[in-house]
């Protein structure tokens, strides 16, 4: 748990899949939005195209209706003013009737600004209704009235404009009478924006620029100037006049359908693009999360390679000191599974020693010491650094530790302290020689003192030279003596150097023993073809001994029998160590040679302390033999081997017999506590 | 018996015995602890002069006998200075080393006390003769007239009567008179016997 190891999966599985699986949680949603917003995009385009549509067509209504009030009106005043024209011309004299005719028609139609009347004859014209005539107005007037005298049909006539942009919006009417019963031509000026005005109803008018344009495209007047059309739905109409051609331009002030005409519709986009962010969002999100993952992965694989390669063991536990986490080198270490250390409780199965496992606050930080059992029976030694394991908090929830498993690092140290043995024990073998040389020249001193002094003695005796001779002889003899004395405290020095003083009593293994000097046994053979042959017995019960001192023995034992043989052909040569059971109270260690024995003077060299029979030998190896086997309660004994060689041997005894009988001696149990 | 004893050993006991036993057979000896004291002490005294026979320790504080003996060689070691080493065991090697350098006799440790008196005694006498045999042929040598010298010596370097004749100027007559008298004063037979003098006959010297 703690290193997630529940979600411990092969690597390359979880990071091929991924994109696949995501591809499609991405690509669906996405899908469905695109959708749904190119479904709300046509209908909301497809909606502005019919309320376009339809704006138009209203226009177009608009227009028309429009052209057809405004032609209607124009008619009307036109058949107005035939009437009039006709009336004034019946009746001609009463001039003054025709002026009262002219101001109720100017009444009834606003669009009328003013009437003239031409008459051909008298060549000038009458006025009614308002403003004057200007020169140029008059001369226009004249043309028009001329023009539609000679034509004999009403006629439109554009005001010379000038700069006067009032006169743009005007237009005369020149209306012939019957001219041939002498009558007259009457003109109307006509105002377009107020045709317009009474043309177009207002209803029509504020939602739409009416105007009336020419052929060029000016605008001659204009119905409402507040209202202004906005360029989207126009109209223009063509609006006979006469012989002028007006155009009716209607310009609705309605703009451009809006693509989102409703809070619906607007609804609609505005959730469609919530979707589209929220999924950009989440996308984005799904993104990011899984490169974290992937990052984690690495990460995590990454540990997990560490921890699965690392050599030292890692375990983590919680308080109570259940195992919650283990690398594979820790569970390699104790030959546990998993599955199985996550099982067990305290005490655990494979702690030696006190505490069963549990981490204590004493060994925090601190590396000790460890011993596991194995459940094969082997035992590893570790060194464990135990530290807290802490949560995000800080809170304490367990106990980590890193184990190394120095079993290997402890062989070796153990095969360094045996190697040390050995070098030691073969100094101790090449310090006899010295010993030994030493030894010789400091009893030789006494011993020359001795000689000297007692032949001396023995000469004054022999030929007293006179009376003093006697007194002299017998001190030499007192100083021979005292030299002899003084060897003796050399050999007892010796004795205390060469000696243990108190040898240590233990169960020793004689075959281990034995096998164990072979290499030094062999280093004592000068040649290499000086062969050791050993006769172990199987079974040899320990033996109650001293091991170094036995060790001496053994080695004393084979240098001597190396030595005897020095004059045989190398071939020959062999020294033989047997162990064997006597009986059920007694174990024999004998080692014989193939030399010429003891011969003749078996006893001498056996019970004298400095004797051989070898020409460069001191003696000195029985005589440390024999004092060492005393000291074990032993003694050394010689025969003449198989093999004509020498023998030498010695009984020890089995451990439990020596227990028997040395347990009650009181010398036995103070040397067990030395 | 004229020769001088001594001992140079540096165990006192050692030292004590052998002149009890020494004195036993009515000899007397002198005795040193320290090789290099004796060393130095040989060295100017008239110890060169006389036969001596001297006992010595191969094994020593200081400098071993042998030591001592390879110094007093290249210091010039007398004929009649007779060596002798005492070893304990352990040490022949170095003894059997130093009786090929030339010592006298070498001795081992522990010695029965009358046979190494008589050893001692027996040296004693060889370096006294030496001694007096180099005595008397001085002696001799000095019954020779210079001429007879500068032929004797010309004779024991294996010159022939001519080449002597030649070289000092005297013919072969005169020559073979000086020698038959050399020979007769120095009372040898021939050239052969007359080597026992060469070393005491003076260099060549030319007239």
């Amino acid at each position: 748990m703690l290193f997630g190891q529940e979600t411990r999966e092969p690597l390359g599985q979880g990071t091929k899949i991924l994109p696949a699986r995501q591809g499609w949680r991405l690509a669906l949603p996405l899908a469905v939005t695109a959708s749904i917003m190119a479904i709300a995009g046509v209908l909301l385009l497809a909606s502005q195209a019919i309320e376009r549509n339809r704006q138009e067509q209203r226009l177009i209504a608009d227009a028309l209706w429009a052209e057809q009030s405004l032609e209607f009106e124009a008619q009307r005043m036109l058949d107005s003013l035939l009437a009039l024209a006709r009336s004034t011309s019946k009746t001609r004299e009463a001039a003054s009737g025709g002026r009262l005719e002219d101001r109720s028609l100017l009444q009834r139609h606003p669009a009328v600004v003013s009437i003239y009347r031409w008459l051909p004859g008298k060549n000038s014209f009458e006025v009614a209704g308002e403003g004057g005539l200007s020169d140029r107005d008059a001369a226009g007037l004249r043309e028009a009235a001329q023009r539609a005298e000679r034509l004999r049909r009403p006629t439109a006539v554009e005001p010379p404009t000038g700069d006067d942009p009032k006169a743009a919006a005007l237009l005369w009417l020149a209306i012939p009478s019957d001219l041939s019963e002498g009558g007259q031509i009457v003109i109307a000026v006509v105002s377009l924006d107020r045709l317009l005005q009474n043309a177009i109803p207002w209803w029509l008018a504020h939602s739409t620029s009416i105007t009336l344009q020419d052929s060029a495209g000016s605008v001659l007047a204009e119905r409402d100037p507040a209202v202004r059309g906005a360029g989207v739905y126009v109209r223009k109409i063509e609006t006979p006049f006469l012989d002028q051609t007006l155009y009716l331009n209607a310009n609705s002030a309605q703009g451009r359908p809006f693509l989102i005409p409703d809070l619906l519709a607007l609804s609609v986009a505005c959730l469609s693009a919530l979707l589209a962010w929220t999924v950009y969002a989440l996308w984005r999100d799904l993104g990011s999360r899984t490169r974290t993952e992937a990052a984690l992965r690495a990460q995590q694989a990454l540990q997990d390679a560490m921890e699965t390669s690392l050599v030292t063991g890692l375990r983590a536990c919680d308080l109570e000191g259940r195992v919650t986490h283990a690398n594979p080198a820790f569970c390699d270490m104790l030959g546990y599974t998993l599955d199985d250390l996550k099982r067990m409780t305290p005490p655990m199965p494979y702690w030696i020693g006190p505490g069963g496992g549990v981490p204590s606050d004493e060994s925090r930080h601190k590396p000790y010491e460890s011993r596991f059992m194995r459940p094969d029976g082997r035992v590893v030694d570790v060194l464990m650094h135990e530290a807290p394991l802490l949560d995000g908090s800080g809170r304490q929830v367990g106990w980590m530790a890193s184990i190394q498993d120095v079993s290997e690092q402890k062989q070796n140290a153990e095969l360094m302290r045996e190697q040390a043995d050995r070098i030691q024990k073969m100094s101790r073998l090449m310090s006899m020689g010295e010993m030994a040389s030493a030894l010789a020249h400091e009893l030789n001193q006494p011993l020359s003192a001795a000689t000297s002094y007692i032949s001396a003695g023995l000469n004054l005796i022999a030929d007293p030279e006179d009376e003093t001779s006697l007194d002299d002889a017998t001190r030499y003899f007192g100083n021979a003596r005292s030299q002899a004395e003084r060897a003796g405290e050399i050999i007892k020095r010796v004795r205390q150097f060469v000696g243990h003083t108190t040898p240590t009593l233990t169960p020793v293994n004689l075959a281990v023993v034995v096998n164990d000097l072979l290499a030094l046994i062999r280093l004592q053979s000068s040649e290499a073809s000086g062969k050791v042959k050993t006769t172990l017995e199987d079974g040899l019960p320990p033996v109650l001994a001293d091991q170094i001192l036995l060790e001496q023995i053994i080695l004393n034992l084979t240098k001597n029998a190396f030595e005897a043989m020095v004059h045989i052909e190398p071939a020959r040569k062999e020294v033989r160590i047997s162990c064997t059971r006597r009986d059920a109270n007694e174990v024999m260690v004998a080692v014989s040679d193939r030399g010429e024995g003891l011969g003749a003077d078996r006893d001498r060299i056996l019970s004298s302390t400095f004797l051989t029979t070898k020409p460069g030998g001191l003696g000195m190896g029985l005589a440390v033999c024999r004092s060492a086997l005393e000291l074990l309660g032993s003694k050394l004994d010689y025969r003449t081997g198989a093999e004509g060689g020498a023998e030498f041997f010695f009984i020890l005894r089995p451990v439990h017999l020596a227990a028997v009988e040395r347990s009650p001696a009181p010398e036995a149990s103070s040397l067990h506590r030395a | 018996m004229t020769a001088r004893i001594c001992v140079v050993d540096d165990d006192e006991n050692v030292r004590n015995a052998l002149e009890a036993l020494f004195r036993s057979r009515r000899l007397r000896i002198s005795t040193y602890d320290d090789p290099l004291r004796f060393l130095s002490i040989w060295k100017t005294s008239e110890m060169r002069e006389v036969p001596t026979v001297i006992l010595m320790d191969v094994r020593m504080p200081g400098a071993s006998g042998l030591e001592i003996f390879r110094e007093m060689k290249s210091y010039g070691l007398p004929d009649h200075n007779v060596v002798m080493f005492l070893s304990g065991h352990g040490d022949i090697p170095l003894a059997v080393e130093a009786i090929k350098e030339g010592a006298s006799d070498f001795l081992e440790k522990p010695f029965a006390g009358n046979s190494l008196v008589d050893r001692v005694v027996h040296n004693a006498s060889r370096a006294e003769s030496v001694f007096d045999s180099s005595n008397h042929q001085h002696q001799l040598l000095a019954l020779l007239s210079e001429r007879e010298l500068n032929v004797a010596t010309m004779v024991s370097r294996g010159r022939t009567n001519r080449a002597i004749a030649e070289e000092l100027n005297l013919s072969v007559r005169t020559v073979e008179v000086h020698r038959a008298r050399v020979f007769e004063k120095l009372n040898v037979r021939n050239a052969v016997e007359l080597q026992v003098f060469a070393q005491l006959l003076p260099a060549a010297r030319s007239t």
